[in-house]
């Protein structure tokens, strides 16, 4: 049979009544798929026998289930029973026993009635009282079926019906939940994100017990069929945002997503930025502390990561166990992670400009200090710099490529004893080790590995302004990073809040700026939440 | 959400007028008021205060009134009484005509469709009337005045921008230019330097969509990605802080520098010249009147706050002014065009963090640039778009800046434009920042017969260097740094024999450098350099002097002039921190051969006694304080170098009067 797909990869075929000709399109769809299980089965009532066929993919579906809830009641249990249309009207002649035991009938046969009604009333009866199953649905569409059997569901077809049941059987190939890699704390829940679409909803369910807090379901990918959930607050998200995210989502077509990581920069209104607009998180407390502000989660299955939306630069800093320490720790914290950004950004440059433009404002010793440790060195500051820095950046790659053990190895190695080696060389000076290593370890301290990606970038661009214009290259290389981030938005918000809010409500946006304002003062909800539902701490 | 929506909140109209009217003075005002008032400083700024604050309620109340009316012609329309008369740009539904039927002078509203040089006038949407209000919407209007008004505004502008453009070379020049060719080229140009600069402000000032863009926009579902006014009210919202912190430091360190009795108003010039001057000035608060196009932008607030923060702001600026005269002295304020930049060199860090800290604060001294050029290349971009319509905004503002650019070239040195910029804003600017806005109210025609005469009466009343080539950057260890300095009178006709200390490099693990000495006879400072250079192969530095020693000039005057020779050659090097203190010194050859015979670094050891000296309450002049001494006539004690027994010790010897004349003091 030849089977037809229209432009977005669906097949366009109908559930026929003959179940043959359903078993003829599957047996062409599912050609060469050496884990399809498939069967026929024929089901034996009083009133005569009825064809059903079921099919699955193996490795996706829960076999026992299928087991239990379909073949064994339909096969055994129900074997040589009446078949009873839901509204009391029979199809055989003899009496018949609902499993609930609520309608018991015996009546005169119907021989007026039709084929294609039997065939109806045998389909209601399965669906509503000879499976076991709670998560069964009714499809029309061969496509759907499909598609649900793709997913791990179970596709049943009853013969003469034209309709197909599609019973919830997932059991996705998948790990356990396990601590966050790349987010770790020291307080706080140590759970993270896994690749199962279900279980990420459900850590997030498990956290916020409201009927409030909705699931808005899809799928994306042509042909990977990703699901993705839209999870939000109802009473606290602006509708208009939520409109805008579905928008967006629904404004491409794309054949698959693999990872919430494609996902973002098809969500990035500024594609060349070198900052991330939107953020993820493997975190489930800090995705569900993002619904209760008033932003989107979106899930994306097989990815251990969510995306919150709207984001800004303040929100890469936050991390989760800022809000569990005391206020003073979490906003320590905080400094030295702007601190951070800072130095990772700047001290390369800021190193190169000094003492190559402005030798004058450092202390005398220290001055003559940095001279006679370069007096051996044969390049140029700028060179030193760059090829300590790149020496950094290919032992971090070969790091993180490497297995666990050996990875640790490499650091040790790369940064002691090359480190070592180079200055005794007479590569590199020792103040320029000191240098690369601050700036690393710098580079390390900011939560988000995506954002600490942005700045390490953006220090090869402050080098090179601090080379060629010295200090006033790295005053024009702030000015322009200023400029930039001044423009960008996340969702309709200024990417910079709180610092361009506008001074829509000071108080209330630097209460989680630098500093972490203990959780008692923080009592209405950041700007993402809707207004007039903004009270999130009241005292008894 | 509350961002697309093509408004401003007060927050940000205040620091966007604050930073522009700021920035706009404090680079002129110390200069210039010390220029043009002398010892009438703080009365000449006071009355300029009064004038300032004058102007700034004048520009509120002439938007108010532009605002009103353009208030009064919508409630006109909506009442029904317009006239339409649709033109169609692009096939949109956005042109309509509409105008009020007021008997005095037909004031229209609208904006130009491409191709199309008719007047247009009217807003369909109320969203489209968003930015197009007030000033700006009257001025969009092309009825008796419209155009012409509108070349007006644009010609103003961008001459402002002209001029801070030749003021930022002069602040690259004077502060940015000398160190990198100290540490790259010696060839390296204005040019070079200025040009990141103004790219920069270009890419500043294209952020956003084009404000007039709304019109359409307002009839499409999904508003535009932010307008350029939203943009520049983040940008200056961002930024506002950073302009601040030079003198913020100034203030937290050179309290002590200051001499507050020109903070004492006297008068000393004639009144009306006093008021002429003071007028003169509102030439660099000009930037106040940026409030006409703004203010039609914000959201609902109130205008007192704004108005309350412009006056703090040239407030701020005079009390800074005088601050600085305070430390530098009035008269040689009024010698020293960039005071702002100059006064960094007298002020020094405590805990000897930074060695000195000036050249860092150019850092900061930009931010003011790039804000004044970023905010009058958006408004000519603006205005231009009123000129030619819709324009892509990137080419309006690369226009814009071309034209300025050029007009730079046009245009004298510093000091000449600066003068030039004074007279067209005394006559001209100034004038017209008040009048383009009551014309484009729309005038009674009998008024119009006494323009001429009004223009009679203001008639009547009235350089980049381009070098290139850059050689390899100079590093840390490829100079000499000298840390020691001794002068005394030249032989072979040379006025200076400059003998050196200088440093040698610490390696790892040693305790300490000595000084190696050498000594040379100059005229200057700059041959010095080169004799340096061509004999140890390394370039000189004496940003790291740590004492300045004179031999003794006891013996007649023409050495003491000679001495205040050396005082403004030192003056004008830049390296040399203004901060170093200068001693006497009796027999050089005695102070040489323990130089030479030191095992420890004789910089370092003299830097101590001066500390240790000061701690006694020795009041060691540095530098600077010569300086004053020469320039303004204050009068400093002189401490000189002397060896006893047991090692040198620091004594006061004389009293140095103004003018270099030295007198004997007691102890």
């Amino acid at each position: 049979m030849e089977i037809k797909y229209n432009e977005n990869n669906e097949i366009t075929l109908p559930v026929y009544e003959n179940l043959e000709q359903n078993i003829e399109a599957l047996e062409s769809i599912f050609a060469d798929w050496g884990d399809i299980v498939k069967k026929k089965f024929v089901l034996e009532r009083k009133g005569g026998s009825i064809g059903l066929y079921i099919i699955y993919v193996d490795g996706l579906t829960d076999n026992e289930m299928v087991e239990r809830t379909i073949t064994r009641p339909l096969l055994y249990e129900w074997r040589d029973r009446d078949c009873v249309r839901p509204d009391g009207t029979g199809n055989s002649g003899s009496a018949g026993t609902s499993q609930t035991g609520e309608t018991e009938q015996t009546g005169e046969t119907e021989q007026e009635t039709s084929g294609s009604e039997k065939a109806d009333a045998v389909f209601e009866q399965i669906f509503h009282n000879q499976t076991e199953a709670v998560d069964l649905t009714k499809q029309t569409e061969l496509g759907q079926v499909v598609a649900a059997v793709l997913k791990g569901d179970t596709g049943i077809f009853v013969d003469g019906a034209a309709e197909a049941m599609v019973l919830s059987t997932k059991k996705l190939p998948t790990r356990a939940v396990s601590t966050p890699q790349k987010e770790a704390g020291l307080k706080g829940p140590r759970d993270s994100f896994n690749e199962n679409f279900r279980v990420n909803t459900g850590l997030l369910r498990r956290r916020i017990k409201d009927p409030k807090m909705k699931l808005k379901q899809d799928s994306l990918g042509q042909r990977s069929q990703t699901i993705y959930g839209l999870m939000y607050m109802e009473d606290l998200v602006y509708p208009s945002l939520l409109e805008k995210i579905e928008k967006k989502l629904k404004s491409f077509e794309i054949d698959g997503i693999f990872d919430s990581g494609m996902l973002v920069h098809l969500l990035e209104e500024k594609w060349y930025s070198p900052f991330p607009q939107v953020q993820t998180t493997e975190r489930p407390d800090k995705a569900a502390s993002a619904i209760m502000e008033g932003r989107v989660v979106l899930v994306v299955d097989n990815s251990p990561e969510v995306i919150i939306l709207p984001t800004t630069f303040n929100t890469f800093f936050q991390a989760a166990d800022d809000y569990y320490n005391r206020f003073a720790v979490g906003t320590f914290a905080r400094c030295l992670r702007y601190l951070a950004a800072y130095i990772t950004v700047l001290l390369p440059g800021l190193y190169i400009a000094v003492t190559c433009y402005y030798p004058q404002v450092l202390p005398t010793d220290f001055l003559l200090a940095i001279a006679g440790a370069r007096n051996d060195i044969t390049f140029p500051i700028v060179v030193e710099v760059l090829l300590m820095e790149l020496l950094f950046e290919l032992l971090r790659e070969a790091g993180i490529r490497l297995p666990g053990q050996m990875g640790n190895t490499i650091g040790v190695v790369g940064g002691l004893i090359v480190g070592q080696a180079a200055v005794e060389a007479s590569l590199v000076s020792t103040i320029v080790v000191i240098v690369v290593a601050l700036t690393a370890i710098a580079s390390f301290a900011i939560p988000n590995e995506e954002f600490s990606s942005t700045f390490r970038l953006l220090k090869f661009f402050m080098i090179f302004l601090g080379a060629v214009w010295g200090l006033y290259g790295i005053m024009l290389g702030v000015l322009i990073l200023q400029i930039h981030l001044s423009s960008l938005e996340s969702f309709g918000i200024p990417y910079m809040m709180p610092i361009v809010s506008g001074s829509i409500d000071d108080e209330v946006e630097f209460q989680d700026f630098v500093m972490r304002k203990p959780i008692f003062t923080m009592r209405n909800r950041p700007l993402y939440a809707r207004r007039g539902n903004r009270i999130r701490f009241r005292k008894q | 959400m509350f961002s697309y929506n093509g408004k401003i909140s007060e927050k940000q109209l205040r620091r966007m007028l604050v930073a522009s009217t700021f920035a706009g003075s404090i680079f002129v005002l110390p200069y210039l008021s010390a220029r043009l008032f002398g010892e009438s400083v703080c009365t000449g700024l006071i009355v300029f205060f009064v004038l300032a604050v004058i102007y700034t309620g004048c520009i509120y109340g002439l938007e108010a009134v532009c605002r009103r009316r353009l208030q009064t012609e919508k409630s006109a329309e909506k009442d029904g009484n317009k006239v339409e008369a649709g033109e169609n740009a692009e096939g949109d539904s956005r042109a309509e005509v509409g105008k009020n039927a007021a008997q005095d002078g037909r004031t229209k509203t609208g904006e130009k469709a491409e191709g199309d040089s008719r007047a247009k006038a009217g807003k369909n949407t109320a969203e489209g009337n968003k930015v197009q209000t007030g000033f700006e919407g009257l001025l969009y209007n092309s009825g008796f005045w419209g155009k012409g008004l509108a070349v007006i505004q644009t010609v103003r502008v961008v001459l402002r921008l002209a001029f801070y453009i030749i003021l930022s070379i002069k602040i690259l020049g004077e502060a940015q230019v000398p160190f990198m060719q100290k540490g790259n080229s010696d060839r390296i140009s204005n040019l070079f330097v200025a040009l990141p600069l103004l790219l920069v402000a270009l890419y500043g000032a294209a952020q956003g969509r084009k404000d007039l863009d709304w019109k359409k926009e307002a009839n499409e579902k999904e508003p535009a990605k932010g307008t350029a006014v939203e943009k520049q009210g983040r940008l200056h919202e961002m930024i506002f802080w950073v302009l601040f912190v030079p003198f913020i430091i100034m203030l937290l360190f050179g309290l002590k520098e200051a001499d507050y009795s020109v903070f004492v108003p006297r008068l000393q010039m004639p009144v009306g010249t006093l008021l002429l001057y003071s007028y003169a000035l509102l030439t660099f608060i000009l930037p106040v009147d940026n409030y006409l196009y703004l203010r039609p932008a914000m959201k609902k607030g109130k205008n007192g706050l704004s108005f309350g923060a412009v006056a703090l702001t040239v407030l701020l600026a005079i009390v800074l002014s005088l601050f600085m005269l305070g430390i530098y002295g009035i008269h040689g304020g009024g010698s020293e065009e960039m005071l702002t930049i100059a006064i960094m060199r007298y002020i020094r860090l405590p805990l000897g963090v930074l060695e000195r800290f000036d050249v860092l604060m150019v850092w900061f001294f930009m931010t003011g640039c790039f804000l004044l050029i970023c905010s009058a290349l958006y408004r000519a971009g603006n205005l231009l778009g009123i000129l030619f319509g819709r324009v892509r905004r990137l080419w309006l503002l690369t226009g814009a800046l071309i034209i300025a650019v050029v007009t730079v070239f046009l245009l004298p040195e510093y000091n000449q434009s600066l003068t030039l910029f004074l007279c067209w804003g005394v006559f001209f600017d100034i004038p017209l920042s008040l009048l383009v806005p009551l014309l484009s109210l729309g005038i009674p025609k009998k008024y119009l017969k006494l323009l001429p005469v009004l223009a009679l009466c203001l008639l009547t009343g009235c350089g980049a260097e381009d070098k290139n080539s850059v050689n390899d950057m100079k590093n840390v260890e490829q100079r000499g740094y000298a840390t020691i300095l001794l002068v005394s009178p030249g032989e072979n006709g040379k006025r200076y024999h400059f003998d050196l200390g200088i440093a040698e490099e610490k390696r790892a693990g040693e305790d300490s450098q000595t000084e190696e000495v050498c000594g040379f006879d100059c005229g200057s400072f700059e041959e010095l350099s080169e004799k340096f250079q061509s004999v140890k192969g390394k370039d000189l530095s004496l940003a790291h002097l740590k004492v300045i020693l004179i031999e003794d000039a006891k013996d007649g005057s023409a050495k003491r002039e000679e001495q205040g020779q050396l005082l403004y050659d030192m003056d004008d090097n830049e390296e040399i921190a203004k901060t170093c203190p200068v001693l006497q010194l009796e027999d050089r050859k005695e102070f040489l051969d323990y130089l030479e015979e030191a095992k420890e670094p004789a910089g370092t050891y003299l830097s101590d006694l001066v500390e240790a000296g000061q701690r006694q309450g020795k009041d060691i002049p540095w530098l600077k304080d010569y300086l004053k001494a020469v320039r303004e006539g204050d009068g400093i004690f002189i401490y000189a170098l002397e060896q006893t027994e047991e090692g040198w010790t620091i004594k006061c010897r004389d009293e140095m009067q103004g003018s270099g004349t030295l007198q004997k003091a007691g102890e």
